[in-house]
């Protein structure tokens, strides 16, 4: 380095003796390697001190691994690659084309660029930019992680962030009340220990940020049983900084966070950029609608609504915990419910011997079954008189999901009247026979709680006097705007309609 | 693959440093504009070695700065298909896993990891022979071949293997 005055004959005379340097600089550089990145390389070049020509500055590899000593031999065993090289198996059947996969254009397997582009290709970009992999490839991957979960005992969990495990608002939609509140929380929060913080201020992402309730010792149990996975429609630096907040050590999440612009298909998430077994992917997420393709490895979260922005986003007319100055119960709320009804489903995932059983869809399907089981429901202002098949309606189809069973008229098998509005005739004979009479949103309440909840909370006269909630499509766009804590591209229009009581249904005791 | 090459570039200089350390402040500028950059046509620059020559500047009108044409010798990496190279492993997950060699990065697919290898995603993601003895993890001192390249106008990125002879790992992570 800064030997201005070399020439080309002067390099040249003294090439025998400096490619012996260079060698055994380059092996010294071996001996203590550094971390090296931009500056690392520059440090290497300057070992170097006057690099050769091309021909003489690659020594052969074999002359690299006798250089670098014996212990570095033994790690790179020649033998044990030699037999596989050899062997006639999988690898050498197995070839291009068809590509597996393009890194940047670069077929994955043979290093040839791709020449056209594949249909049935899914583009990874949160693995890396430029990954893309064919269907069959991405299939063969899944195939091989069902045979890691059957050898690790881990199924896979998805994990939805914004008012699933977390809740985050931006700080312009603080009103100066709240915004009081939350840093004397804040200040509070600053005395007790650092892992027990769940309230952020983060002044670079514009935003506030409130961990959930008992979220720290969820992921420590679910990363017992469970690989997770985020996968949020917040963009990527959100999804980064959330990540790093709920997990520090990068124990739980590694790289695999799933963030806007990742899925294949907008405000929609597929399992297709999971690389993960359908049969052995449980979800977690508080918007059904978002996963039209995968209801059955759902588990739907109660929502999350600590701040009052998340609140006006829903069309929730009670105010927001923050608001309220109270939070979820950490001991029986909603993460620590569903914390058990996973590690049923797991328990019984891996109970089952016969592989053809192994599927978390039907034993997420069996555990939610005994929820209201045994129990018979006559629905009563509900339905809808003129609906030709009552048991495809949405609250007939969750109840039946529940476990219960659903009758058209009453009788004595009757235990439970739903109904949404006082006085008609089915009420009227509930009253008389001393059964409950709960509304809609006890079946809600239920599949929220995963139990029975108790009867007297869900009064009829109550319900019929609330708002409507939103439409499926309104949740979908409202859950969509508050990813990344209200950064989506949704246009936020928080409009009340019929139908849909689940994104709204309150749960006493929360 | 190293080369040293002799490279132009203009360097414009405002007004300022016209005076008796005009060549230094030249060299300076010359180093930070250049050096840890990517050409397609050569490859990463890795370091300026010399300058060795420096043209009269010309002065721009409008700016009052003088444009500089230098001619200097530097160190470029450049990668090749069939190079043999030691990486640092900077990600593993389900596809492969990434290393980079110093300002290069190289992926290494599942296909062209030996197949005694098995990932494991129980604590951190690693792939680890079938005996338990060797681990490619996050840190990991791989040497590798490139088998393919690919040349942007300002980037280069690498496919390689260690499914070879006298490939794969050959330090663990620094403590």
């Amino acid at each position: 380095m800064g030997e201005a005055s070399s020439t080309d004959s002067d390099s040249q005379q003294a090439v025998p003796p400096r490619e012996q340097n260079g060698a055994a600089q380059q092996a010294t550089s071996l001996e203590h390697p550094e971390p090296r990145e931009q500056n690392g390389a520059a440090q290497q070049a300057t070992n170097l001190e006057r690099p050769e020509p091309a021909a003489a500055s690659q020594p052969n590899p074999a002359a690299k691994a006798l250089a670098a000593g014996p212990s570095r031999r033994t790690l790179l065993r020649p033998g044990k690659r030699r037999r596989t090289e050899d062997g006639e198996g999988p690898s050498a059947a197995a070839s291009c084309p068809p590509h597996p996969g393009f890194m940047h254009g670069i077929c994955i397997r043979c290093g040839a660029l791709s020449t056209e582009a594949d249909d049935t290709a899914v583009a990874f970009k949160y693995i890396h930019e430029g990954l893309q992999l064919s269907g069959q490839e991405a299939d063969r991957i899944r195939s091989q992680h069902l045979m890691r979960v059957l050898n690790s005992r881990k199924l896979l969990l998805v994990l939805d962030l914004d008012h699933t495990l977390l809740a985050s608002t931006r700080l312009t939609d603080v009103d100066p009340d709240c915004q009081r509140k939350l840093h004397g929380l804040l200040e509070l929060e600053a005395q007790g220990p650092e892992s027990a913080r769940r309230l952020h201020h983060l002044p670079h992402m514009n935003m506030w940020t409130c961990l959930r309730p008992f979220v720290r010792e969820f992921l420590e149990a679910a990363h017992e049983r469970f690989e997770l996975q985020i996968y949020t429609h917040g963009d990527q630096d959100y999804a980064r900084e959330m990540a790093r907040i709920l997990d520090p050590t990068r124990k739980y999440f590694a790289e695999r966070i799933i963030s806007a612009g990742d899925s294949t298909r907008k405000h929609v998430k597929n399992l297709d950029v999971v690389l993960g077994a359908e049969a052995a992917a449980l979800i977690l997420d508080d918007t059904e609608g978002v996963w039209p393709e995968h209801r059955h490895n759902l588990i739907l979260m109660h929502r999350y609504i600590y701040f009052p922005a998340c609140a006006n986003r829903f069309g929730i007319q009670q105010p927001s915990l923050l608001q309220r100055d109270t939070d979820e119960d950490p001991t029986v709320g909603p993460l620590a419910t569903v914390l058990g009804v996973m590690q049923r489903t797991h328990e019984r995932f891996f109970a089952a011997t016969d592989p053809a059983s192994q599927d978390v869809r039907s034993h997420l399907g069996d555990v939610r079954r005994e929820v209201l089981a045994g129990v018979e429901l006559v629905f009563s202002r509900v339905i809808p008189l003129a609906e030709f098949q009552p048991e495809r309606n949405p609250l007939w189809q969750l109840a039946v999901e529940l476990g219960a069973a659903c009758a058209e008229a009453v009788s004595e098998r009757t235990t439970h009247v739903v109904a949404a509005a006082d006085h008609t005739s089915k009420v009227r004979w509930a009253h008389k026979h001393g059964k409950p009479v709960v509304s809609p949103d006890w079946l809600y309440a239920a599949s929220f709680m995963w139990r029975k909840p108790d009867e007297a909370d869900y009064g009829v006269a109550a319900y019929a006097q609330a708002p409507a909630p939103l439409s499926r499509e309104e949740d979908m766009a409202a859950a969509a705007a508050g990813a990344g804590g209200g950064q989506g591209d949704y246009p936020q229009q928080p409009v009340s309609c019929e139908a849909d009581k689940a994104a709204a249904a309150a749960v006493p005791g929360w | 693959m190293f080369f040293v090459l002799e490279l132009d570039k203009e360097i414009e200089l405002p007004p300022r440093f016209f005076g008796p350390r005009l060549r230094e402040t030249l060299e300076q500028k010359l180093h930070s504009e250049v050096e840890g950059t990517c050409s397609g046509a050569y490859g990463f620059i890795i370091c300026v070695v010399s300058t060795e020559s420096v043209s009269k500047g010309i002065i721009r009108e409008g700016t009052g700065s003088a444009s500089f044409n230098v001619k200097y010798k530097c160190v470029v990496f450049r990668p090749f298909r069939g190079e043999v190279l030691d990486a640092v492993v900077t990600q593993v997950n389900k596809v492969g896993f990434f290393a980079e060699a110093g300002p290069l990065q190289i992926f290494v697919s599942s296909h062209l990891i030996p197949e005694d290898f098995e990932l494991t995603t129980a604590d951190e993601p690693s792939f680890v022979s079938a005996d338990g003895e060797v681990r490619i993890q996050l840190g990991s001192e791989v040497r590798l071949r490139v088998v393919g390249t690919r040349i942007d106008a300002s980037d280069i990125f690498c496919v390689g293997t260690i499914k070879e002879d006298y490939l794969g790992v050959i330090g663990d992570p620094q403590a």
